[in-house]
């Protein structure tokens, strides 16, 4: 059985005068032993602070472009060979509509590709779980730690406290 | 200094308050708004009923007859698949090159192209003389081997605009992820269950934050080789016959300059209306109009080149079997509405869109007012002229007419594309809130 986790988030301003090192606390709490897939910076724009990661996405459109061009290809070619009609020696499927069809199918493959990629890699998806964060506004960000147990929680919020003068909230 | 930019807008407007600002359109809905819905309902009622109509009695209660078989139906489709460039091409061109002033233009540029494809895809089935098989352009399996005409150009457009209309509004609906989450943390009811679904559980996580912004950017450089396609393909529906006049080496490329230049007037003019009604001064501003008005008069002149480049060819030329067409077009029976078109397309905007003072956003308006009437025409003396007078020497053979059927159902269609734009007003915000966020962080507004 899994176990309940618990999100300590602490609302931080990062633009203006105030505004935080939001890279250096991640850093921070890296440096003190918490794992980076549980410390999540959430934010309404994004923050330039953080710079762009390394991501497949475009080898995976170029991948779902040659998918989609072989799908249009073998579709067109089954469908040649399993509707004999006759057409008096013509190919059923012209040069030309072949060109336009596979054209299509080529892009629409790569931006399908894109999506699911984009899709699974930001953890987006009707059914998914997320922390609802209504309160949060522009130019402020959240930085939330997920702990696995009360223990950890206590230690994260003493860590932020020490990070930042402001409170430290906690979410079940 | 011109009016039009005599007086620049903070860069960016604060963020609190455009997200109060751009969400309050879908909170309250005003009597104007439900009587306008009322009268476009109408309209789209009375032109349900001409479709039925014409369904059951058949394509003879319309104006075609031998050898006009293309008239105001295919005109309206080439119209409409124009207008749906407005969107994802201007919007995937200023992404791409960084255009930092687009942010209060793309989201509605980009609503413009689905509907717009959807009401031009509606054409060729509103064509069709038995319209309920129109399944029959999909390439689905037949056990009695009856198989889709793969040499039909019908098939070409199926495969073209049902990639378009699937890329564009995967387009659309990416950049709105971050707004459906904030509208989603921000209503109750009906409307928190539809954001809570459209949002995707999006959270804003930076990882979240870079992937959508890559894949917008990636996804912008393959929108434009679809819509660059889409209306290529469009014009060799003409092109690729042997009509006289339309049998055209620059048709493709003359279609899609058309269909930019038809895209961003009715950009323009459904910026100043959004504007207008639903108070958003200080996101559209002048600049906006002013930076869309200089892209337009580049199409002016554009569309003046290649109209001129086509019709000097064909006068040299002299060959028989064109210039029926080409003399019914300029003192024929079709001089009338070709005087009209050159006029709305160029000796109007010309001067309202080359002249900065004149620039404004009044003058932006009327200058696409008068270009959305002018490409409508322009459509209307591609399809019927050629139909008309095919390999005849002499014009004005015979005269296309359309008939009370034709007229309502081409207004009925544009009253569902203005009643489909309403409601997308309604339910999403029609500028993206974060990307004026975003812009605070980035390079100043460019004028």
């Amino acid at each position: 059985m899994k176990s309940a986790t618990i999100e300590v988030s602490l609302r931080l301003p990062c633009e203006g005068e105030d505004a935080v090192n939001l890279p250096a606390m991640v850093q921070e709490l890296r440096r003190q032993g918490i794992a980076e897939r549980r410390i999540q910076v959430l934010s309404r724009e994004p923050l330039a602070a953080f710079p762009a990661s390394h991501s497949h996405m475009s080898k995976l459109g170029i991948a779902g472009a040659i998918f989609g061009f072989c799908g249009a290809i073998a579709g067109l070619v089954v469908m040649t060979l399993d509707y004999r009609v006759h057409t008096g020696g013509m190919p059923l499927i012209a040069p030309f509509p072949l060109g336009v069809i596979t054209y299509e199918m080529t892009l629409l493959g790569s931006i399908l590709a894109m999506l699911l990629t984009l899709f699974i890699s930001a953890r987006l998806g009707p059914g998914r779980r997320y922390a609802p964060h209504p309160e949060l506004d522009y130019g402020e960000a959240i930085l939330s730690v997920t702990c696995a147990d009360r223990q950890q929680a206590q230690t994260v919020r003493e860590l932020l406290a020490g990070l930042d003068p402001g409170p430290a909230e906690a979410k079940k | 200094m011109s009016a039009a930019i005599s007086h620049p807008a903070p860069a960016v407007v604060d963020e609190k308050n455009a997200a109060a600002a751009l969400l309050r359109p879908m909170r309250y809905t005003s009597l104007a708004y439900r009587r306008m819905t009322l009268l476009l309902l109408m309209v789209i009622g009375w032109g349900m009923f001409c479709f039925i109509y014409q369904a059951m009695v058949g394509l003879g209660v319309t104006g075609l007859r031998r050898p006009v078989f293309w008239g105001f139906f295919v005109t309206d489709f080439v119209f409409w698949i124009g207008i749906s460039h407005a969107g994802t091409l201007i919007s995937a061109i200023l992404r791409l090159t960084n255009a930092t002033w687009r942010y209060p233009v793309t989201r509605a540029a980009e609503a413009i192209t689905v509907f717009a494809l959807m009401i031009g895809g509606l054409f060729p089935i509103i064509h069709l003389g038995r319209p309920w098989l129109f399944y029959w352009l999909a390439p689905y399996p037949s056990e009695r081997l009856i198989w889709p005409n793969f040499r039909s150009p019908l098939e070409w457009d199926f495969f073209a605009i049902s990639t378009y209309l699937t890329a564009s509004s995967l387009y659309l609906f990416l950049p709105l992820l971050p707004d459906l989450a904030l509208a989603r943390d921000r209503s109750r009811g009906w409307r928190h269950r539809l954001y809570r679904f459209l949002a995707m559980s999006w959270q804003g996580t930076q990882i979240q934050w870079r992937r959508l912004e890559l894949a917008i950017q990636l996804m912008a450089a393959v929108v434009i080789g679809i819509a660059v396609s889409v209306h290529t393909i469009v014009s060799w529906d003409f092109a690729m016959s042997i009509v006289p006049s339309w049998h055209s080496t620059i048709f493709g490329p003359y279609f899609v300059a058309g269909a930019i230049f038809s895209g961003i007037a009715a950009l323009i003019v459904i910026m100043a209306i959004l504007r207008r009604v639903y108070h958003l001064e200080d996101y559209l501003q002048p600049k906006h109009f002013s930076n869309l008005g200089k892209l337009l008069l580049t199409m002016t002149l554009l569309w003046g080149y290649f109209v001129t480049a086509e019709m000097i060819t064909t006068w040299y030329g002299n060959l028989p079997d064109e210039m029926g067409t080409f003399w019914s077009k300029v003192s024929g029976h079709y001089a009338g509405l070709f005087w009209v078109m050159v006029l709305c397309n160029f000796i109007i905007p010309f001067p309202l869109l080359a002249i900065r003072r004149l620039r404004t956003i009044r003058g932006t308006v009327i200058a696409s007012s008068t270009i959305l009437v002018g490409m409508w025409l322009e459509r209307f003396l591609i399809v019927v002229p050629g139909a008309a007078n095919q390999r005849l020497s002499f014009n004005n053979w015979y005269g296309y007419y359309p008939h009370w059927t034709e007229i309502s159902l081409s207004l009925a269609t544009l009253c569902a594309m203005a009643l489909l734009y309403m409601l997308f007003t309604k339910l999403f915000p029609i500028i993206s809130i974060w990307e004026l966020g975003a812009a605070k962080h980035n390079a100043p507004v460019s004028e």
